[in-house]
C-alpha cells in the first residue's frame, strides 16, 4: 500500500483578534497535517477556535501567525487574486447555513464556481446535472433554495463543492441546522466523497466524528489529537 | 459575460425586490419631471404674455390714467390720435382702447375695457400682457360687434356670482356707483351678456370686463377720444424713431409709456417661477440622489452574506463588481423608465397638485390664486434630453452607491463578509 501524501500542512499558526483592548487567541500555535483522502473532523466546545482553523486552512481569513500550505500551495503572502484561485481551484466549501444564492437554481448554484473556472457552459450544464444526480437531488434542478428543505440545500451545497473537483472538502458544521435523520444522510454522502478526496468536517455531532479516519480536538485555541 | 449575466439574472428572479427598488428609484424621477413640466408651462406662458412687449408703445392722454370715470385722470386722447399715429412710419399696427371703472367689494374696483374685436385682451396694470386664457364660454367674436356682449375675469365673475355653469349670465352695468376714486356718471343701467370667463394669471388682471368698444362708447356716453393707443411699431430699432415722430405728431397731448416700463410685469413673474422652478427641480435632483445612492448603498450591503459566498466559491472580486454594477445600472434604468411611465399617465394631474402646494405659496400675492388657472393644463409630456440627463445621473449616482457598498464588504475577507450582516 502506498504512502498518502499530506495534502495539508499548518505550522504554528495563530489567529488573534482584537475585542476592545483585550487580545482574544482564537487558535494559537497549531501544527497539523492532514494525508489526501483522509477525512478528519476537527471537534471541540463552542468558541475553541475549530472553525476559524476551518477557515485559516480554506483561505476565507488569513493567519496573525505562522504558514499554511495545502495541496503544494503556500498561502501566506498569496495576493488576494491568488487566493480567490486557490479558493476557486482547491477547496469546497460547506456551510452551516447552506449560503446558496437564494436568486438562483439548484443547477445554477452548482454551476456557478465553475462559471467563475470559465468552465464552458454544455460542460457546466451537464457536471452540474451530475453532481445533483450524485447527491439525490436530480429531479429538483430547477428549484430555488426556498423551495428545498434544509437536507436539500445542503447536498445542493455539499454538490456545488465539488463543482471544479477540488481535492479538499471543508465543511463547517454541516448538519448543525439539520435533523439527525438528514443528518445521517449527509455524514454518509461526505464520507463517501472522502473516499476520493480530503474531508475536513468541524462538528458538534458525535456520529459525524466517528466517521472520520482521525478526529482532531481542539480546546482554547490549541490542538489535541485524540 | 457571465458576471452580467448573472446580474440580469439575479434583477430578474426577484421581482418584488425589483418593484421596490425601481419604485424608489421612478419616485423622484417622477418628482423631477413633474417640476420641469410646471415650470415650462408657467414660462411658456410668461413668454405669450411678453410676445410684442419690446414693440410696443402705449399712449396716454397726458397726466391721466385715461379711465373715463377716474377721479382726476378721465381725460381721453384726442379722437385724432388714432389715425396720427396710424401714418407715422414704422408703425405696424394700433390698438385703441376704452376704460372705465366699476366699485367692487373686496378688490376695490374693476376694469371695462372697450376693445376693437379681435385686438389683443390687455390686461390693466400690464398694458403688455394681452389675449388671457378663456377657462369658460367663448371668447369675443366679430359678430359680437357693437352689441351689449362682455367677457370678464374670473375674480370679477366671482364677485358677480357668475359661474361657468350659468353662462351667458346677464351683467349689469351700473355707473351711478360710487368709489373714492370712482365719480358717478348719469347713465342708465346697462344688461351686458356674459359669454365667456377667462384667468390672467394674477389677481387685478383677473377684475376686468372686455366688451366691443361702440357697446362701451353706448354704455359710459363716451362719443369720442381713446383712453389708450397701443402701436406694435415693425422692429425694436425703429421704437425711438415711432416715440420722436409721436411726439413731434401730437405734440404734448400724450404721454408714451416705453417698452421698459411696461415689462417690469413679466420680469417679476418670470424671475419668481424660474427660481421657484429652478429651486425645487435642484431640490428633486437632490432627493434622486440622495435616494438612488442610498437604496443602491442598502441593497448591496444587505446582501454582504452573498458577496462573502461568492467569494468564497471563487468569485473575483472584479466580478462581483460587475455583478452589481450590472444590478444598479438596470434598476435606475428601469426605476426611471417607471419613473416616465408613470409621469406620462399620471403626470399632468399631479403636477397640477403640486403646483397648487409647492409653487403657490411662494408666488406674489395678485399671482397667488389665478395664476395656475391661466397656464391652462400642464404637459405630461416629456423631453427626451430631460430623460437622458436624469437617467445619466441616475446611473451615475446608483452606480457609485453599488460600487461603494460592493467596496465596504468586498476588501473584507471572504468570512468577514458573511458575517458583515
Amino acid at each position: 500500500m502506498s504512502e498518502k501524501k499530506a495534502l495539508i500542512e499548518l505550522r504554528d499558526v495563530a489567529k488573534y483578534y482584537n475585542k476592545g483592548s483585550e487580545v482574544v487567541k482564537a487558535i494559537d500555535g497549531i501544527n497539523l497535517e492532514v494525508r489526501e483522502k483522509d477525512m478528519v473532523a476537527i471537534v471541540g466546545p463552542s468558541g475553541s477556535g475549530k472553525s476559524t482553523l476551518l477557515h485559516m486552512i480554506g483561505a476565507m481569513d488569513r493567519p496573525t501567525r505562522g504558514e499554511v500550505s495545502v495541496a503544494g500551495k503556500t498561502l501566506n503572502g498569496l495576493a488576494e487574486r491568488d487566493l480567490t484561485g486557490f479558493r476557486r481551484k482547491t477547496v469546497g466549501f460547506v456551510f452551516q447555513t447552506f449560503n446558496l444564492i437564494p436568486n438562483l437554481t439548484a443547477l445554477e448554484n452548482v454551476m456557478l464556481p465553475m462559471e467563475f473556472n470559465r468552465v464552458p457552459k454544455e460542460e457546466r450544464v451537464q457536471r452540474g446535472k451530475s453532481l445533483l444526480d450524485r447527491v439525490g437531488l436530480g429531479h429538483r434542478l430547477n428549484h430555488r433554495p426556498n423551495e428545498l428543505s434544509g437536507g436539500e440545500m445542503q447536498r445542493v451545497a455539499i454538490a456545488r463543492a465539488l463543482a471544479n473537483n477540488p481535492p479538499l472538502i471543508l465543511a463547517d458544521e454541516p448538519t448543525g441546522n439539520l435533523d439527525s435523520q438528514t443528518g445521517q444522510t449527509i455524514y454518509e454522502l461526505l464520507k463517501e466523497i472522502s473516499s476520493e478526496r480530503t474531508v475536513v468536517v468541524v462538528t458538534h455531532a458525535e456520529p459525524l466524528a466517528h466517521m472520520a479516519d482521525r478526529v482532531l480536538h481542539i480546546r482554547d485555541g490549541k490542538l489535541i489529537e485524540g | 459575460m457571465g458576471m452580467l449575466a448573472l446580474g440580469f439574472r439575479n434583477l430578474l428572479r426577484n421581482k418584488l425586490r425589483l418593484l421596490v427598488v425601481a419604485m424608489l428609484i421612478g419616485i423622484p424621477f417622477f418628482l423631477l419631471m413633474a417640476f420641469q413640466a410646471i415650470g415650462t408651462a408657467v414660462r411658456a406662458y410668461t413668454e405669450i404674455l411678453k410676445q410684442g412687449v419690446d414693440t410696443s408703445l402705449q399712449l396716454r392722454a397726458k397726466g391721466s390714467m385715461g379711465h373715463v370715470n377716474m377721479v382726476g385722470s378721465y381725460r381721453l386722447l384726442p379722437h385724432d390720435a388714432l389715425e396720427k399715429v396710424r401714418g407715422i412710419e414704422h408703425v405696424a399696427k394700433v390698438e385703441p382702447y376704452l376704460l372705465g371703472m366699476s366699485p367692487t367689494e373686496g378688490h376695490n374696483f374693476a376694469m371695462h375695457v372697450g376693445l376693437n374685436i379681435g385686438a389683443a385682451k390687455r390686461l390693466e396694470s400690464h398694458g403688455e400682457a394681452g389675449n388671457p386664457r378663456i377657462i369658460a364660454g367663448r371668447d369675443l367674436m366679430s359678430e359680437d360687434a357693437g352689441k351689449d356682449v362682455g367677457l370678464i375675469g374670473q375674480g370679477y365673475a366671482r364677485w358677480a356670482g357668475i359661474t361657468p355653469e350659468n353662462l351667458p349670465a346677464t351683467f349689469v352695468v351700473d355707473l351711478t356707483r360710487t368709489h373714492a376714486v370712482i365719480f358717478p356718471l348719469d347713465r342708465p343701467k346697462r344688461e351686458l351678456k356674459i359669454i365667456g370667463i377667462y384667468a390672467s394669471g394674477y389677481v387685478f388682471g383677473d377684475m376686468q370686463l372686455f366688451m366691443p368698444a361702440e357697446t362701451f362708447r353706448r354704455i359710459y356716453g363716451a362719443e369720442k377720444g381713446f383712453s389708450w393707443l397701443f402701436l406694435t411699431v415693425d422692429s425694436v430699432d425703429n421704437v425711438a424713431f415711432v416715440e420722436r415722430k409721436i411726439r413731434e405728431t401730437l405734440g404734448d397731448v400724450a404721454d408714451i409709456i416705453a417698452p421698459k416700463a411696461a415689462a417690469t410685469f413679466t420680469s417679476a413673474t418670470t424671475r419668481t417661477v424660474d427660481r421657484i422652478a429652478a429651486t425645487v427641480s435642484l431640490f428633486a435632483v437632490a432627493l434622486m440622489v440622495v435616494v438612488v445612492f442610498f437604496v443602491m448603498l442598502v441593497t448591496v450591503r444587505e446582501r454582504a452574506r452573498e458577496i462573502g459566498t461568492l467569494k468564497a466559491i471563487g468569485a473575483s472580486d472584479g466580478g462581483i463588481v460587475v455583478q452589481f454594477l450590472t444590478e444598479a445600472m438596470a434598476l435606475s434604468v428601469i426605476g426611471g423608465l417607471l419613473g416616465v411611465s408613470l409621469f406620462r399617465t399620471l403626470g399632468g394631474a399631479f403636477a397640477g397638485r403640486l403646483f397648487a402646494l409647492s409653487m403657490r405659496p411662494f408666488l406674489p400675492a395678485q399671482y397667488k390664486d389665478t395664476l395656475f388657472d391661466s397656464v391652462g393644463g400642464i404637459s405630461s409630456g416629456v423631453d427626451i434630453s430631460t430623460i437622458g440627463i436624469v437617467l445619466v445621473i441616475s446611473l451615475v449616482v446608483s452606480s457609485v452607491g453599488s460600487a461603494y457598498g460592493v467596496w465596504q464588504v468586498i476588501r473584507l475577507s471572504p468570512l468577514e463578509a458573511i458575517k458583515h450582516e
